[in-house]
């Protein structure tokens, strides 16, 4: 749906202009090079690996953030940690905290969804979503990944959890479910390899050996020269970012520190709030409060 | 020794001339050009010449057409590496002549104190105005590097078995980045980009560089690869997102606002001494 804000002042609307769109390539920070990073996400997923405190919840955050200011963008929020993504609570649809029945329980409906909305496009002989849609993109934002693959709970909940996860990575791209995980060590036995391969970008923060960096990024790039074992340990933020095709870049996430992360979240959380639904226009309208 | 090679105008091609080996190829190959072109331009100028004087005569002009041309065609060839040598280094010589020309003429019209007075102006701005002399170092290390790049490479053909440097990639163009520079290279048959693989480490030290990145630079052409090459960390400090702009609330940033603390939640077993003890787990059956 097309992110523009109307107004009536009694002679029809008014158009308030432009706010951000998950169709919009999402700033991540800088390269290598100093140039600004983004990337397109949307029909995309993506995977972050890295040691603890190499800043993945860091990249999650500027995402998440890019996606809350999306008026076309709702979130779902998994986070075994509670506090990474709980700033941004009030933004979202569902926000999961550790709890696995839950999250089986969110993610069940986020695969009704899902096929109901492939009902809808094949309906409309349509292949993909496009931005002026008439269902909205979805970000499934997931830290802490292995607390739900491999930390609590049952080992049937655990592999139920793992195969919904897989189904969403696999099908979703289509009518805008895009899922972002992190996790420390994405090893076979922290989500299925099946599952790892099917990520689009994939982002590895500082990792403590040439193996750990190749799970994350495919096997193979740390003969060639790209470690993200290479990384200072004393440079959050910082990581190797590569894409289905291409080779690995260096670059650095861009840091929204407590204070910056809660004013965006309060601003995007009133925005929504006030922003509701037009149906027959087809646009998000302004409301009086 | 090394900084002998950068900064003297002695050209390194200065060596390709007295290595025997490398000599006398290009000896021979001089030798094979001399008689190709002579051939070949006799033909080719009796052949034209005939159409307009007698065929006797037009064999003879052709004759020393070709030689002439062949003499030429040989020199070039015999003299190829200090040629070569001569291009490899001519922005150097250009802006050594351009100095000293400069100082020279300036000498004619100057008054000797008024002239020592402003080369030391002129110097002391390159070296103490920070952006000029960033510039100046930027761009000058993007020359330094095209010449260690190329002893890289000649080396490698070396090691390779060639003994010839005819297969030395062209290095196109090179330009500053944030965290150093990037040369591109059109690299000639016989090396591809998996012959460099794994071998960043040592074209970083070559260049006297922290790390260096080859990668391809073209969907074309395989031949056209980037060197990327970094010796300053650009990543280090930390990055702003330009989302917070985008918020009034961040627009004017002096309020400065201590860590966020909640009124609601009690401060109650936040420390570990305020913990009652949990009860001890039950043992469980059939183990010990
Ligand atoms: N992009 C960044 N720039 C600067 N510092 C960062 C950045 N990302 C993280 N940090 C610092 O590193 C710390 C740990 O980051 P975090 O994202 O929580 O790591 P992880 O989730 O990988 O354990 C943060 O508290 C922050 O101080
Ligand atoms: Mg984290």
């Amino acid at each position: 749906m097309a992110p523009i804000l109307t107004a009536d002042n009694g002679n029809g609307p008014v158009d308030l202009g432009p706010v951000l769109s998950i169709f919009d390539p999402v700033h991540i920070g800088l390269d290598e090079y100093g140039h600004a990073k983004r990337v397109p996400l949307i029909y995309r997923n993506m995977l972050i690996g890295g040691e603890p405190g190499s800043g993945k919840s860091g990249l999650l955050n500027a995402v998440v953030a890019h996606a809350a200011l999306s008026l076309d963008c709702r979130l779902v929020l998994f986070d075994g940690k509670r506090v990474e993504l709980g700033q941004w609570r009030r933004c979202a649809d569902a926000f999961v905290g550790p709890s696995l029945d839950q999250a089986l329980l969110v993610l069940r409906k986020l695969q009704m969804m899902m096929d109901a909305r492939y009902d809808y496009l094949e309906e409309c002989e349509r292949r993909k979503t496009i931005p002026e849609d008439v269902f909205r993109a979805y970000l499934v934002a997931l830290d802490e990944l292995a607390y739900y693959t491999a930390t609590i709970g049952k080992k049937t909940d655990r592999d139920e959890f793992s195969m919904l996860l897989r189904d969403l990575v696999a099908r979703g791209r289509a009518v805008g479910i895009i899922v972002i995980a992190a996790t420390q060590r994405p090893s076979s036995d922290i989500i299925p390899t099946s599952l790892r391969d099917l990520f689009a970008w994939r982002y590895a923060g500082r990792c403590t050996n040439d193996s750990s960096s190749d799970i994350v990024l495919g096997h193979g790039w740390a003969q060639k020269g790209w470690s993200a074992n290479t990384i200072s340990p004393n440079n959050p933020g910082a990581g190797l970012l590569i894409s289905e095709s291409g080779s690995p870049e260096l670059i650095k996430v861009a840091y929204l520190d407590d204070r910056t992360c809660a004013a965006i979240a309060a601003y995007a959380a009133d925005l929504r709030a006030v922003v509701r639904d037009n149906m027959p226009t087809g646009k998000p309208v302004l409301v009086a409060a | 020794m090394a900084s002998q090679k950068l900064f003297g105008t002695t050209p390194v091609g200065a060596v390709a001339v007295v290595e025997p080996p490398v000599s006398q190829w290009y000896a021979r190959r001089a030798r094979v050009a001399f008689i190709c072109v002579s051939l070949a331009a006799w033909a080719v100028t009796a052949v034209v010449l005939s159409a307009f004087v007698m065929p006797l005569l037009a064999v003879a002009l052709g004759l020393a057409a070709g030689l002439l041309l062949g003499l030429v065609t040989a020199l070039v060839v015999r003299v190829w590496p200090v040629l070569r040598a001569l291009w490899w280094w001519s922005l150097e010589i250009t802006v050594v002549a351009a100095v000293v020309a400069g100082v020279s003429l300036a000498a004619r019209v100057l008054p000797s104190w008024l002239l020592v007075g402003v080369v030391i102006v002129l110097v002391a701005v390159l070296v103490l105005v920070g952006p000029v002399r960033r510039f100046l170092s930027a761009w000058s290390w993007c020359v330094v590097d095209r010449h260690r790049l190329r002893l890289y490479f000649a080396g490698l053909a070396r090691s390779s078995g060639g003994g010839r440097s005819g297969l030395l990639p062209l290095m196109l163009w090179a330009r500053p980045t944030p965290a150093g520079e990037r040369v591109w290279l059109w690299l000639r048959p016989g090396l591809d980009l998996t012959d460099l693989d794994g071998k960043a480490g040592r074209i970083a030290v070559t260049c006297w560089a922290k790390q260096v990145r080859v990668v391809p630079a073209s969907e074309r052409h395989a031949a056209l690869i980037r060197v990327d090459i970094g010796r300053r960390d650009s990543l280090a400090g930390r990055i702003d997102s330009p989302l917070a702009l985008l918020i009034p609330a961040l627009r004017n940033t002096n309020t400065n606002a201590d860590v966020p603390v909640s009124a609601a939640v009690p401060r109650i077993g936040l420390n570990l001494a305020d913990m009652p003890d949990p009860p001890a787990p039950e043992p469980r059956n059939g183990r010990r």
